[in-house]
């Protein structure tokens, strides 16, 4: 190949590149800068926006800032959202992988609930939550529970309606059917071999599926937890606006707050600045721990 | 070659077409959009008012059902603000000072429809608050009421509220008509503060001015005493539920004997399958309600301003207010026209007690309605955290105040 030919080539595989990486400039890298440079600026989106330094920055990490406390709703929700996604599609899609019939049924009625608007499903849990109206409690008084919860109301059981409802979100349903597809691809020659050594289902799961998934199970969870803190606030803004008294107001929230309610662009876009670098940093961590438990082999 | 020029010919009739879509047609009606919250169209009956006395304008709704403010501030900042917006009290002045919208004062002063000295004393502080200049005009406006149930009360043997009310009445009413089986509650006395307007209405009545003539919180001793009240109807007499928040209301579902909500219930209360009734908020040191309005105010990129006025201007006569009234059922800011009762839309069951529709305009004031909504709305989350057992009184008066006084200071 000359070198005339060898310029077309790479010139036609930029131009195939060309539109995804113009979408990037556009659409992400773009935005990214302006979320940057805005964030050292005071503006209400109305007048001009005026160069303030670092000030945003102060404020938030200053006493009295909201910003720590959704730090740490933050943390909670994307450990609860986490843990409950992968364990819930784990479990499910271990249950799909029996033998039984209708089984197309199951993984029909398992999915269904994740390609709900997580919005709708929010509303809908909110009042399956009600305290005095809704159908959790009700159920509880009939087996003689008196004592009912405030699901939405109390600073512990808010956590548990959260990781309830997460169960029923695009993100469980989507890890359920690349867990299921994942136990497929599990050769069945290991299964045989640890059966002979008369392994019982549970050491066959923990010893054979386990580590043979463990990259899926890695993958899962590095994109749930992107997912937990960038899509915390569909289901938390409907369901709990952020309360009882702050307890849920996840980043994302208090980044909405300050745009669109407060209408302070600089505060928001120094909130998403410190959230892209704890999404990337939590990410970095998460693959370097991995090295250890996942066996790619 | 030919293929080109036809293209482009093609190109040409179809762009043509998409300009030709795009404006109003020079001999018909000017269509002009207006914003409003709540799920409104143009089949509205004071929309198909004004349109039979009005042939060269038509009206196109943009409603907005939620998060209002949020939206119609996107859409100025987007350049795609309706004609005419329908603006709350915190976002006039922010809209004035930075000339998204029109200054009406020249519009007002020719005007023959418009009586800005008919309106009630509480508007005068609020269409004023952007350096002189008038740039809105209030549409109709609402406060808070008392509503009971009067089956339970009369199951119960009590008498009905009166407008005359204090807490401790109300507190005693609701002890006697909390029904208990076991360890369940099967009635309650008093309904959860699901409108947090309500919180802000009680501490003006425990004597705080909740915003001072600088904008600023001024909430202190009277927030302390709301608060020490609601927790002790709440945790001690228990006879009104912990708040909840959401989709439910007691008082509607015939598990509430009182609730207290903004006159905007009376419509909603209509098909209710019990006898109800209205009362003014029971008083603690003073009667007081929070009062509501929103302002028609011309977007000042509007290509049609002139048209948009001839709406306000019609709106705010008063045949136009006479409609909004019946529409919304709530009272004109217009002295003359409130007094014939246009928004007296009675339900089914109720209610009777139409008077305490007048207790607004002599003890209403427009308070925390002039902040910002985010900071008033988390004030309420935290509010109700006192009664939640999560934060005490203290803290949401030494630490929670003063951080929202931070924040509205922020937004300055």
């Amino acid at each position: 190949m000359n070198r005339a030919e060898r310029m077309k080539n790479n010139l036609a595989a930029y131009g195939f590149l060309s539109p995804w990486f113009i979408g990037f400039l556009l659409f992400t890298g773009g935005p990214i800068i302006a979320s940057l440079v805005l964030s050292l600026t005071r503006w209400n989106l109305l007048s001009p926006p005026e160069f303030i330094g670092f000030r945003n920055y102060i404020t938030m990490f200053s006493p009295g800032s909201g910003f720590l406390n959704s730090l740490r709703a933050t943390l909670i929700y994307t450990v609860i959202s986490v843990v409950v996604s992968v364990t819930a599609s784990l479990f499910m899609a271990t249950l799909l992988n029996f033998r039984l019939k209708f089984m197309g049924f199951f993984q029909f009625c398992f999915f269904i609930p994740a390609v709900m608007p997580s919005v709708a499903l929010a509303f809908v849990f909110q009042l399956i939550f009600n305290q005095h109206l809704g159908i959790l409690n009700y159920g509880l008084s009939v087996i003689g529970i008196a004592a009912q919860p405030n699901w939405l109301n109390d600073t512990f059981w808010v956590w548990v309606s959260l990781g309830i409802v997460t169960i029923f979100t695009y993100s469980t349903g989507q890890m359920m059917l690349i867990f299921n597809a994942a136990f497929k691809d599990v050769p069945q020659h290991l299964y045989e071999a640890a059966d002979i050594e008369g392994a019982n289902y549970v050491q066959r799961f923990w010893h054979v599926t386990m580590p043979y998934i463990s990259p899926i199970i890695l993958f899962n969870v590095v994109v749930g937890t992107v997912n937990s803190f960038n899509t915390a606030f569909s289901i938390v803004f409907p369901l709990t606006g952020g309360g009882p008294a702050n307890e849920t107001t996840v980043l994302s929230l208090e980044l909405y707050n300050s745009a669109f309610r407060m209408f302070n662009m600089g505060m928001a876009s120094a909130i998403a600045t410190v959230l892209f670098i704890i999404v990337a940093t939590v990410g970095a961590i998460q693959f370097r721990v991995s090295k250890k438990l996942v066996h790619y082999d | 070659m030919k293929k080109i020029f036809a293209l482009c010919f093609l190109l040409a009739v179809a762009v043509g077409l998409l300009a030709a879509c795009g404006n109003d047609d020079a001999d018909g009606p000017v269509t002009i959009r207006f914003s409003m919250w709540d799920t409104v169209d143009e089949s509205a009956s004071f929309i198909q008012a004004f349109h039979a006395v009005q042939d060269d304008i038509r009206i196109e709704i943009v409603s907005i059902p939620e998060d209002y403010s949020t939206v119609i501030n996107t859409m100025v900042i987007g350049g795609t603000a309706p004609d005419v917006i329908l603006a709350w009290e915190v976002d006039m002045p922010r809209f004035a000072a930075n000339g998204n919208i029109l200054r009406l004062n020249d519009r007002i002063n020719a005007s023959d429809l418009v009586r800005m000295d008919d309106f009630m004393a509480a508007v005068d502080g609020i269409t004023d608050v952007t350096g002189g200049g008038l740039y809105g005009i209030p549409w109709v406006y609402a406060g808070h009421f008392l509503y009971f149930n009067k089956d339970m009360f009369d199951a119960a043997g009590i008498p009905y509220p009166t407008d005359n009310w204090t807490w401790d009445d109300m507190a005693a009413a609701a002890q006697a008509l909390t029904i208990r089986d076991g360890a369940s509650t099967t009635q309650w006395g008093l309904a959860p503060i699901d409108f947090g307007g309500i919180w802000y209405s009680m501490i003006g009545q425990a004597g705080d001015a909740v915003v001072d003539a600088n904008m600023n919180l001024s909430m202190g001793p009277g927030l302390r005493r709301t608060l020490e009240f609601m927790y002790r109807l709440t945790n001690e007499y228990q006879v009104t539920p912990q708040p909840g928040g959401g989709l439910g209301d007691l008082f509607a579902a015939g598990m509430a004997a009182m609730t207290r909500q903004g006159n905007w219930f009376v419509p909603g209360y209509a098909d209710v399958p019990f006898r109800w009734d209205i009362v003014p908020l029971p008083r603690d040191s003073r009667a007081h309600t929070a009062l509501h309005t929103g302002f028609f105010t011309i977007n000042a990129q509007s290509d049609h301003p002139e048209e948009a006025w001839t709406f306000i201007e019609w709106m705010m006569s008063y045949n136009g207010q006479r409609e909004l009234s019946q529409f919304s059922a709530n009272p004109s800011a217009m002295m003359s026209v409130a007094a014939q009762g246009y928004h007296r839309v009675a339900g089914q069951h109720g209610p009777t007690n139409w008077g305490a529709f007048d207790y607004f305009n002599h003890y209403g004031a427009f308070t925390f309605v002039l902040l910002n909504s985010s900071v008033t709305g988390n004030l309420v989350s935290q509010f109700d955290s006192v009664l939640l057992g999560i934060n005490s009184i203290d803290h949401v008066i030494n630490v929670e105040i003063p951080a929202a006084q931070r924040e509205l200071d922020a937004l300055r």
